[in-house]
């Protein structure tokens, strides 16, 4: 049992971490945005899983070509092929292979049915068509080549966001690599993505957990060397 | 330190008072959405046809010991975690500044209002990470959401 003391101390301590200016800002700051910076740091590991495999990664603008300043990243789903906004996704190059990672883009599902992936990777010759045509991005074939669902939990996981996208992996073609990534651990998660060609799950991966974040960078690498 | 439910429930008030004055209307939402989720729990070894017939685990409401938990996890998120996915895409994607905008053709802006890198990154931000620690020294991480 903690005595008055204790439970004072732990009080103060509590009472400074939320007054300090730093906290006021965060702790105000839209869930939203929690969400697509989680999206933006899950597509700057797979940046970086990249250049492990040997490959190299620049940041290109949709209008400004490579190294836009400033970077932006759609804020919700969209066209792959906007330009409304400078938005930037990651040209990648890997041997012979060609491709980009995105983030927040609608493809189109093997049933025709459109489907918003967080964060993408698209081979990009077929992207380039999808830019010049202002068309949409295909979810089948050697095009849509790996998908990642992305959540920043704030609340206890439940596995409603998991079979939402089982639901959508099912109407995509056979990809390199289908995970769902979260900030926080949860054994009923765990549970439901245990059955086989379920995506794989990658859950409490935050940067303040050094392995976790080697876990999916290394998952990331693999399967790119495999492909490429 | 060892909490009891009287010492959890007096600390929660508290806690979620300091939270109220804040305004941080997003993070109480997400407390009393773990609140009302509710804690999985595997059903007590027992003898009899009866079990076999059904699921082993069931949902119970969390208890005041296991909330204070839920809120320092959550607090944990906020203030250390989300410096940190700042400071990692930053290097990660050399970039200084990154938007976040939205197709304004399809989207409001209201509903999704422009956001930055720097939103992610207040000044003396390894203050809060500080501050945090203190708090886990006084009461350590416990995992009580099996959920």
């Amino acid at each position: 049992m903690a005595n008055n003391q204790e439970l004072n101390e732990l009080l103060n301590a509590i009472n400074n971490l939320l007054n300090l200016p730093a906290a006021q800002q965060l702790l105000q700051l839209n869930s939203n945005t929690c969400e697509r910076a989680y999206e933006a740091y899950v597509l700057s590991l797979c940046v970086e899983a990249v250049r492990r495999a040997g490959g190299t990664a620049e940041l290109k603008g949709i209008l400004s070509g490579a190294n836009p300043n400033p970077v932006v990243l759609r804020g919700a789903p969209g066209s792959m092929a906007s330009r409304n906004q400078n938005f930037a996704f990651a040209s990648c190059a890997l041997r012979n292979k060609r491709f980009e990672f995105h983030v927040d883009v609608e493809y189109q599902g093997t049933s025709g049915a459109p489907h918003e992936i967080d964060v993408s990777m698209c081979d990009e010759v077929h992207a380039e068509a999808v830019r010049n045509t202002n068309g949409r991005p295909k979810a089948d074939g050697n095009k849509l080549l790996m998908a990642f669902e992305c959540k920043f939990y704030e609340s206890t996981p439940g596995v409603s966001l998991g079979r939402t996208f089982v639901g959508l992996i099912s109407d995509c073609g056979a990809l390199r690599l289908k995970a769902f990534v979260a900030n926080l651990t949860s054994e009923k998660l765990g549970l439901y993505f245990s059955k086989s060609s379920r995506p794989q799950p990658f859950l409490g991966l935050i940067p303040t957990d050094a392995a976790s974040e080697e876990r999916f960078i290394r998952n990331v690498e693999q399967e790119l060397r495999k492909w490429a | 330190m060892t909490l009891t439910e009287d010492d959890a429930a007096k600390l929660l008030h508290s806690v979620l008072n300091l939270l109220q004055l804040s305004s941080a209307r997003e993070v109480l939402d997400g407390i009393e959405e773990s609140r009302r989720l509710g804690i999985e729990e595997l059903l007590p070894e027992q003898k009899g046809l009866e079990l076999k017939q059904v699921a082993r685990t069931r949902r119970r409401p969390p208890s005041n010991v296991e909330l204070v938990h839920i809120v320092l996890e959550r607090l944990h998120q906020r203030l250390v975690v989300l410096p940190t996915l700042g400071t990692a895409i930053r290097t990660r994607l050399g970039a200084h500044d990154v938007l976040w905008r939205v197709d304004t053709e399809f989207v409001s802006v209201d509903r999704f209002p422009e956001a930055r890198l720097s939103d992610l990154l207040p000044d003396s931000a390894e203050n809060l990470m500080l501050a945090f620690a203190e708090i886990r020294k006084l009461i350590p991480p416990q995992t009580v959401e099996r959920a």
